[in-house]
């Protein structure tokens, strides 16, 4: 079985050149949204602003200005994080998502039946649906091109290689090392997802980042969802058991009254 | 921040809205109707066949609505069996959409059989087919059918909630009293219907003296009143009068044409439900009355 592979994404390096978007778009044959009329967000240089189910790599601006002389950019090639522990893998009840030899998540388009469980399951907003295809997509780290001994097309393409593509324990390592480096030159730099231990035992698209993962639009802790499972479950059979026996105490309460009243329930 | 702010819509629209109304009526109708056939009386069959008639279309409108909202409804299947390996189950106990697609399959199933059985009580199957399978739903049978469907129901009820609290997006999954809340809306909005329809219903039996009209509604309206104090005067109003009298006076000689009338109009479920949707309506739009809003217990 192969090493688990992965993503390491340096933020400090991307230009924002969006040539990673557009290798995934050709690769994977993505459609063009509203029929190739982009609409212009209005308040930012990015056009695309999400991930959805046609895009499957977005990069991220954030435009952190103060004054006409005085800010900076922030820019993040975002895609799905490959959790080692999946919430849209959790929830999917069709078993289209699947993890696979490479310890990624894959959506099996044939399988997925479009009922969007895992767009609410994620706690990073990564999938959406394809309209072309009516279910739900996502990243699949370049599944077909792994098999066959490729990169991605996202990390292939990156010109200044702020997406690094390779085994997990390699890219942990070349992370480590750049933080460090950072460090020393006095940048605020810490690592999103690295940690083994940490929330979703991990991720296996990692990223380096320079201010708080919020403003990069990434939870602080983010959970699976069946964490609320036990607890919601619970209480709503406590509700239930609790009506149904209400339900039964009016019932009998309602025979012993008539019955005091003594007539055959003829009010 | 909310760690819940970062998730994305899974635009669950106004067909999953429908359905959570319409499948929390008839999962709180099969619960209702369950307690009433196994803690009530003869006199209360009336209320028990009109709650599984309503569970049953209430289940049939659910899964056609599940179906038609997803992304390729033709595979709405691949949730119950692997679709690469039929017919290999597709189950995952921890995924609340995954065990509920079976629990509403089922639910169907027993709340179909339930009505079926109440209504060859009736002796309103002609079918063959369907007079074979209602015929055979009796008794005992008919109990355990009934009471498995109420399980079931109350089951619908709450596990809407427990999937949306299942999630990562806001409100949904930042506390886990969706379910609750769902099951206890939906025992309460049947019951309150249950006062409405009891007057009818119960023109079918009355002429055999037996009639305590709006009785079995009383006891369950009370989990109303319990949990919606608003809600239970209301429906307190209703059961007033039903207890003075019927309210359509056409329905009041117990002549046999009026008994048909009666049973004609238990014949529909769609339309109690329709009614009782109206109802509902008009009691949770806070402002309305009930129709004859002068009439105070």
């Amino acid at each position: 079985m192969p090493e688990a592979m992965g993503f390491f994404t340096d933020t400090t390096v991307c230009i924002g050149c969006k040539a990673c978007e557009v290798a995934c778009k050709e690769w994977n044959q993505l459609p063009a949204e509203n029929g190739g009329v982009r609409e212009l967000s209005g308040d930012s240089y990015d056009n695309t602003r999400k991930l959805d189910g046609i895009h499957w790599r977005h990069v991220r601006f954030i435009e952190q200005f103060k004054g006409p002389y005085d800010g900076r950019w922030l820019m993040m090639s975002d895609v799905c994080k490959h959790c080692v522990q999946a919430g849209c893998l959790e929830v999917c009840p069709t078993g289209a998502i699947i993890r696979t030899q490479f310890d990624t998540v894959v959506i099996q388009s044939d399988v997925c039946n479009g009922c969007r469980a895992c767009i609410a399951a994620c706690p990073f907003g990564v999938i959406d649906i394809n309209p072309v295809s009516g279910t739900a997509q996502k990243c699949t780290l370049c599944y077909d091109r792994l098999q066959v001994g490729l990169e991605p097309a996202c990390s292939k393409a990156c010109p200044t290689d702020s997406i690094q593509f390779g085994t997990i324990a390699e890219l942990r390592t070349r992370a480590e090392k750049r933080v460090a480096q950072l460090k020393s030159q006095g940048v605020d730099a810490q690592l999103y997802g690295a940690d083994p231990k940490g929330p979703l035992g991990g991720l296996n698209s990692f990223y380096l980042l320079v201010d708080k993962p919020e403003v990069y639009g990434l939870p602080r802790h983010p959970e699976l969802p069946t964490a609320n499972l036990a607890k919601s479950g619970g209480l709503s059979v406590a509700s239930a058991a609790v009506l149904g026996l209400l339900a039964i105490v009016g019932l009998r309460k309602r025979r012993m009254d008539e019955q005091s009243r003594g007539g055959t329930g003829n009010v | 921040m909310s760690d819940t702010f970062f998730s994305g819509a899974p635009h669950w629209t106004w067909l999953i809205i429908l359905y959570f109304f319409v499948g929390g009526i008839a999962g709180g109708a099969s619960l209702l109707a369950a307690v009433v056939d196994w803690f009530g009386g003869p006199e209360d069959r009336p209320v028990v066949r009109t709650g599984y008639n309503v569970a049953a279309v209430g289940a049939l409108v659910s899964g056609a609505l599940l179906t038609v909202d997803l992304g390729r409804p033709l595979r709405f299947w691949h949730m119950l069996f692997q679709s690469a390996n039929f017919p290999a189950i597709m189950f995952k106990g921890w995924s609340p959409i995954s065990f509920g697609a079976w629990g509403i399959l089922l639910f169907g199933l027993f709340s179909v059989l339930a009505a079926l059985g109440g209504m060859a009580e009736e002796g309103r199957l002609h079918n063959p087919a369907l007079l074979a399978v209602g015929g055979a739903v009796r008794g005992g049978l008919a109990k355990l059918v009934g009471g498995v469907a109420g399980l079931f129901g109350v089951f619908i009820a709450g596990y809407t909630g427990v999937l949306l609290s299942v999630t990562n997006r806001p409100i949904w999954a930042d506390g886990p009293w969706l379910g609750a809340l769902f099951a206890a809306s939906a025992v309460s909005g049947p019951a309150a219907r249950g006062e409405r329809a009891v007057p009818r219903a119960t023109v079918g039996v009355r002429h055999q003296g037996t009639g305590t009209r709006a009785a079995p509604a009383r006891a369950v309206s009370r989990v109303a009143r319990i949990r919606e104090p608003g809600l239970g005067r209301r429906v307190g109003r209703g059961a007033a009068r039903g207890r003075r009298g019927p309210r359509d006076p056409r329905a009041a000689p117990a002549t046999p044409a009026a008994t048909a009338g009666g049973q004609r109009r238990q014949a529909g479920p769609a339309r109690r439900l329709l009614v009782a949707t109206r109802h509902d309506i008009r009691v949770r739009g806070n402002r309305a009355l009930p129709r004859n809003g002068g009439d105070v217990a």
